[in-house]
């Protein structure tokens, strides 16, 4: 039998950030509790969405992209045993990204290392910044 | 110390306890972490007495060029404690680290085979 007093130390804490996060207004849109946690960056040429996915294989997750939205889904299984503790989530999740450019969905790519999913979508050439030669006459 | 040696960007990094699932499987305790991020080389796992301590460090590539949109993870520094039972057999203990799971294998400790004792009677 394994012990972890851990939980029982760290409860007042717990509850504290409990308190604070529904202070916070932050909050209210409730994204900090979506599975799975999203880094959303972009720059000029695409938009990176990056999803923490511990133990998950690129087979096991269903990424589609449509015409706004990038939806990643999936479901995270449990393993067969005895539980004596379980604190890591499972079942299915799913979350949609709203995506404001054109993408140009023959070169996007996903990646998965280290449990982080990266999926890069790189924008469509028409939406890409131009620099535009003003000729003074 | 060990917490001595790391640097003082390592001790800005928030730590966290990473959720841990404890379960019993064909006679074996595993422990299943999850860890996104970390890397082999990242890891430290110790074992002082009857302490299990887990350490590791996240590494994220940096995205300096890129504008932030949604940031709801960041690099930070799981730590976890679990005080094992004279059960488990700590010099057995096996660590797998597998795409940001890590799985701890640990056996338990060999029984004694129960002895008969034969009693001689006269």
């Amino acid at each position: 039998m394994v012990l972890d007093f851990n939980t029982l130390y760290d409860f007042p804490r717990n509850l504290e950030r409990v308190f604070d996060e529904f202070w916070s207004p932050l909050n209210i849109s409730q994204r900090r509790f979506a599975y799975p946690p999203l880094n959303i960056g972009e720059d000029d040429d695409a938009i990176y969405i990056r999803a923490a996915l511990p133990g998950m294989s690129l087979e096991d997750v269903e990424v589609t992209l449509t015409e706004g939205s990038l939806n990643i889904k999936g479901e995270r299984k449990s393993e067969e045993g005895r539980y004596f503790r379980q604190e890591r989530p499972t079942g299915p999740f799913q979350r949609i990204v709203n995506l404001n450019v054109r993408i140009d969905r023959e070169k996007t790519r996903a990646n998965m290392k280290d449990g982080l999913l990266e999926i890069v979508l790189p924008k469509a050439e028409e939406t890409k910044p131009k620099q535009i030669s003003i000729e003074v006459g | 110390m060990a917490n001595e040696a790391l640097s003082k960007e390592r001790r800005d990094i928030p730590a966290v306890r990473p959720p841990a699932d404890i379960l019993e499987k064909d006679g074996s305790y595993y422990i299943v972490m999850d860890m996104p991020g970390v890397r082999k080389q990242e890891l430290d796992i110790s074992v002082e007495k009857k302490t299990l301590t887990v350490q590791g460090m996240t590494a994220y590539p940096k995205m300096e060029a890129e504008k932030i949109l949604d940031n709801e993870f960041e690099n930070v520094r799981y730590v976890r404690q679990f005080t094992l039972s004279d059960v488990v057999d700590k010099d057995r203990i096996q660590a797998n680290l597998d795409n940001g799971v890590l799985k701890l294998h640990m056996p338990k400790v060999e029984q004694m085979q129960p002895k008969k004792i034969e009693i001689k009677a006269e």
